[in-house]
């Protein structure tokens, strides 16, 4: 090689002291080079020194060369041998010069770290919140959004419904002679199932327990590919069969994990089933909280639920048929369902009409747009935080520029330079991202715990790993980019221009006056957005919380008492029943009142139908209304005023004259009471068709159907009148409603053994409960909001205050000529303000369309109010003006002199 | 390094074997070298000299052998080399004992010394036939 194409360094005849204390490497080819003479020269020594040695011993010269050599050996086997030992030790060398300059890196960045402590703790805590945020909403919208269903070939399986024509959007179940045509006349599914949830009563071998089943017909294990823990799943053979296959949790809370369980006879509602399998703890088909799955006996034996084609209660899973797309089976079913309609035109929809919808959106199909919302909310928060780490670090690199134009004039290279500020970064990144992972753990943990009434499946979150180094990465490559700004300026060769002029290169400081405020206008705008719909729903969530439920829920603890249909087949067992319990619980100590419906404010009412109002037009629709039973201490456990007329009495029994207490907007709205409500007292409704009620009350609204909803008309009837064997219990409470739940689990079992007392809860918990997806939401949200501030707060801050220190000098001046501080006051804030005016004035724009995704998430607010954009942007503003304050502030109270004088 | 390995042929009934043998040798050599270290810094040249009239020629069967393992103790950092100049006012390479080298000679002699007491005693125990015996 004669072209040395190495470093230009390693021409330069420095000492190795100054090679080595600048940390000039020579190349690797160079070296090599170096080494193979050495190594020469070396044996050439040995060989003179031994030819000497047997000269003087009298060797003739040849003979003396020749005997050096053979007892040298093989001179150039020896070469090598030594080149590649010290070739070996130039790469151990390399390496360990290597990790060592990388560790002298870190510690000096650390270093350089530590020197700004005030930046460095507001760069780390950006970047961890940064990354712990996105990383614990992205673990969650993965977990929940993306990750597979735990099924087999989870993308083949669909939920199908019927979707008549006019209303394509809606999911109507399907009746069982539907499903069996279904199945035998399509093609496009290898697998289907038909199922419906049910409760039972457990008896024997311990407490009676209400357990949540599945009753399914159809091969179970093959439709959704999964493995039974032991025994089998549910299948065709079972359409007529008593047979359970047990959940794991049950099989071990209940059964002790019994190995031998399979073929075992168990009682449910009084009728034996067989025990024919247990399935596995991750099994959650048809539910969160299904305890087990059995045949279909109750629904095919049963004239009404197995022979109406009228009755549509079961939901249909099916897997697709190797090669059918959802689209090629809707078709067919379509056409399937049509041609039903057609043959079967009184018990069909008009028309016909299938919806065959991916199981996985079917399953989170509700929680995807708040999911996908708070993902996009968490990405600007991450965008903040990035803009704000530029901010941070474009500050540092400016004010060092003096000292690495030092070191690159010392003779360190650009590379060196480059590597430095990439270090730096790079260990910010890596602190401020360590930082952030266990707040991304502590984030799932509060999500789950947040959002777990209204999310599915987010017990099962995890974070995500690839989420965590997605979103460091993103960080340590804002940190990276922006490091490398005044490294490649270095490389350049700007730097000497650099020590010349300090710190106050004029065109580089107004284009990174630019770019700062690019920054600033950004951040303004992403938070104000995101403060924006975090105001929306906060002010919605609070007009929710202020929504009046029309009962007094604290201090009534509630809980469902089933009784078996089958041991208290008679309504007068039913009504024996529940009025002993009644009054059993009432005369425990600490209960003041007791009261049975078969509803559950605020969110659940049992069923709606028609009624026909005495005097009004018979032929025209009849309007339909929640019907519900409840007894004659229910409206004064719950607390319900009855604002005209009576409540219920025990006079109101069977056999006694039919009467009813409709609401406040049944009355108004079906019965014209208007202003009076006593007006609606003595009327007479019919829900039955033949039977007359009279009205005798009417009560004040309750909600049923959920805060977020406008109360609908509502007609109570006497239990008495119409017993049920289910009903649940509210029991008002002297104390805490959770305590009294012994005390009256122990009078139900004194009553029956074997009446389950079941879903417990203090009636609070139940009105919070119902409002669960709309406060996950807005905490997020809130959140959110606030660090997206305090982001856009510490940028605005570090911005104005760099101003300031830029424009000491000219401070300085414009004071030295007079001018007052007001003055200066004003024109650094004012000038601060400008990019958070353009900022505020892109945000609200931003906001305004972007609010459109709100809509479905907010109650009773505009999405589009302009109060709240209003209050947002003066927040920011105001804030933004406080944050420039502070160093405006200090500028003016600087001594104009010493401004003057300083460098 | 290989270079030095001797020639394995594909007929060699125990490969590892010579292996060993090879590690032995190197080992006691080096130990050797970092001996002949300890009475300060020295070339090449005067090592093989040293190790030659230490050892009666027994060692070093080729001269050159030296050299690798001087590399090779270099790259362990057991001695130091620099350049400087010899008695007779040439550029010679002299080779200096670290810490580290000194601390390993001082934690192998032992070792050695008894291994080689103890093989030296088995073998001078007369065998019944009176076979194998060093010569």
């Amino acid at each position: 090689m004669t072209n040395d194409r190495g470093h230009p360094w390693d021409r330069l005849p420095l000492p190795e002291g100054v090679r080595r204390a600048f940390r000039l490497a020579v190349g690797p080819r160079r070296a090599l080079k170096d080494a193979a003479r050495d190594v020469d020269d070396e044996i050439a020594f040995h060989l003179a020194m031994r030819e000497q040695k047997l000269r003087a011993a009298g060797l003739p010269p040849e003979a003396a060369r020749a005997a050096a050599r053979r007892r040298f050996g093989d001179v150039s086997r020896v070469a090598d041998a030594c080149l590649s030992e010290s070739a070996a030790r130039g790469r151990e060398h390399s390496r360990a010069e290597l990790a060592a300059s990388v560790r002298q890196d870190a510690r000096f960045a650390l270093r350089a770290l530590r020197r700004t402590p005030l930046a460095t703790a507001a760069a780390l805590l950006t970047l961890a919140l940064g990354v712990g945020a996105t990383t614990a909403i992205f673990s969650v919208v993965y977990g929940v959004l993306v990750r597979p269903l735990p099924y087999r070939d989870a993308d083949r399986l669909v939920q199908l419904w019927e979707a008549p024509a006019p209303a394509r959007d809606q999911r109507i179940p399907v009746s069982v002679p539907t499903f069996r045509d279904w199945r035998a006349r399509t093609r496009s599914f290898s697998h289907t199932v038909a199922y419906a949830t049910n409760l039972f009563t457990l008896t024997g071998g311990g407490t009676p327990e209400q357990v949540r089943a599945v009753m399914a017909w159809g091969d179970v294990a093959a439709t959704l590919g999964v493995r039974p823990l032991i025994g089998r799943a549910p299948d065709r053979r079972d359409e007529r069969e008593d047979v359970v296959a047990l959940g794991e949790a049950l099989w071990r809370r209940r059964y002790g994990a019994d190995p031998r369980i399979v073929g075992r006879g168990i009682a449910m509602n009084g009728r034996p089933f067989t025990v024919i399998g247990v399935m596995p703890a991750s099994f959650h088909f048809g539910g969160p909280d299904i305890d087990m799955w059995t045949g279909y006996a109750q629904i095919l034996t049963d004239p009404v639920w197995g022979g109406q084609r009228g009755r549509r209660f079961q939901r249909v899973v099916a897997r697709l048929a190797p090669g059918v797309t959802a689209a090629a089976a809707a078709r067919e079913l379509d056409a399937v369902s049509r041609q039903l309609a057609r043959e079967y035109p009184e018990a069909s929809s008009p028309g016909g009409g299938v919806a065959v919808v991916p199981l996985r959106e079917q399953l989170v199909g509700d929680v995807r747009p708040a999911l996908l919302v708070l993902f996009g909310a968490v990405g600007c928060v991450l965008l903040i935080a990035c803009a704000n780490v530029a901010h941070l670090l474009l500050a540092r690199a400016t004010a060092r520029e003096r000292e690495l134009a030092v070191r690159a004039a010392l003779g360190a290279g650009r590379r060196r330079v480059a590597r430095q500020l990439l270090t730096e970064s790079l260990v910010l990144s890596a602190l401020g991202g360590a930082l952030g992972v266990p707040l991304a753990y502590a984030g799932v943990r509060a999500l789950a715990r947040l959002g777990a009434d209204s999310v599915p499946n987010l017990d099962a979150v995890r974070v995500d790993g690839w989420a965590l180094a997605f979103t460091a990465a993103a960080v340590a490559l804002t940190g990276l980019l922006v490091g490398l700004a005044p490294a490649v300026r270095a490389a350049r060769g700007d730097l000497a221009a650099s020590v010349r002029d300090g710190a106050r290169g004029a065109s580089q400081g107004r284009r990174q006056g630019r770019v700062r405020a690019a920054l600033v206008v950004a951040e303004v705008a992403l938070s104000l957005v995101l403060l924006v719909g975090a105001a929306l729903l906060v002010r919605s969530y609070q007009r929710l919380r202020a929504v009046d439920p029309g009962f007094a829920p604290d201090g009534v603890l509630t809980a469902l008492a089933a009784a078996s249909p089958n041991k208290y087949r008679e309504p007068e067992r039913q009504r024996a029943l529940f009025t002993e319990l009644t009054e059993r619980i009432a005369a425990l100590p600490g209960v003041r009142a007791v009261g049975l419906c078969d509803c559950m404010p605020p969110d659940r009412v049992r069923q709606s139908g028609s009624v026909l109002v005495e005097g009004a037009d018979r032929n025209g629709d009849l309007p339909t209304v929640e019907q519900t039973r409840a007894d004659a201490g229910y409206f004064a456990a719950l607390r319900v005023p009855v604002l005209a007329g009576r409540a219920f009495t025990g006079a109101d029994r069977a056999g006694a004259p039919p009467v009813a207490v409709v609401n406040e907007t049944f009355a108004r709205r079906l019965l014209g009471a208007g202003a009076d409500l006593s007006r609606a007292l003595g009327r007479r409704i019919q829900m039955d068709g033949v039977n007359w009620m009279t009205v005798v009350g009417v009560a004040r609204d309750v909600h049923y159907a959920g805060l977020a909803a406008p109360v609908e008309p509502v007609m109570y009837y006497p239990f008495l009148q119409d017993p049920f064997p289910g009903m649940y219990l509210f029991v008002r409470t002297a104390g805490e409603p959770a305590r009294m739940l012994g005390a009256v689990r122990r009078a139900a079992r004194a009553l029956d053994p074997e009446l389950p007392v079941t879903q417990a809860s203090p009636l609070d918990a139940r009105v919070e409960e119902s409002i669960a997806a709309p406060r996950f939401q807005t905490t997020l949200l809130a959140l959110f909001g606030a660090v997206a501030l305090a982001l856009a707060v510490v940028g605005v801050y570090g911005v104005v205050a760099y101003g300031v220190a830029q424009r000491k000098r000219e401070m300085g001046v414009r004071l030295a000529l007079g001018a007052r501080r007001g003055d200066v006051l004003r024109l650094v804030v004012g000038g601060a303000l400008r990019p958070v005016w353009v900022g505020v004035a892109i945000g609200l724009a931003g906001a305004a369309a972007g609010a459109r995704v709100l809509t479905r998430f907010v109650y009773d607010t505009s999405v589009r109010e302009p109060g709240t954009y209003a209050a947002v942007a003066l927040l920011l503003v105001g804030v933004a003006a406080l944050a420039s304050y502070l160093p405006a502030r200090r500028a003016a109270a600087a001594d104009p002199v010493g401004a003057l004088r300083g460098d | 390094m290989q270079s030095m390995r001797p020639p394995k042929s594909t007929t060699d009934p125990a490969p590892d074997m010579s292996d060993s043998e090879l590690n032995v040798l190197r080992s006691s050599l080096d130990l050797v070298i970092l001996k002949a270290l300890t009475w300060g810094p020295r070339h090449g040249y005067a090592v093989a000299e040293w190790v030659e009239e230490a050892t009666g020629d027994v060692l070093l069967l080729e001269e050159g052998t030296l050299y690798p393992a001087l590399h090779r103790l270099e790259r362990k950092g057991w001695v130091t080399a620099e350049w400087g100049v010899s008695e007779n006012n040439r550029r010679a390479k002299f080779y200096r004992l670290t810490p580290d080298g000194r601390a390993q000679l001082r934690a192998e002699t032992p070792t050695w010394l008894r291994h080689a007491e103890g093989i030296a005693r088995a073998l001078r125990i007369a065998s019944p036939e009176g076979a194998g015996e060093a010569a």
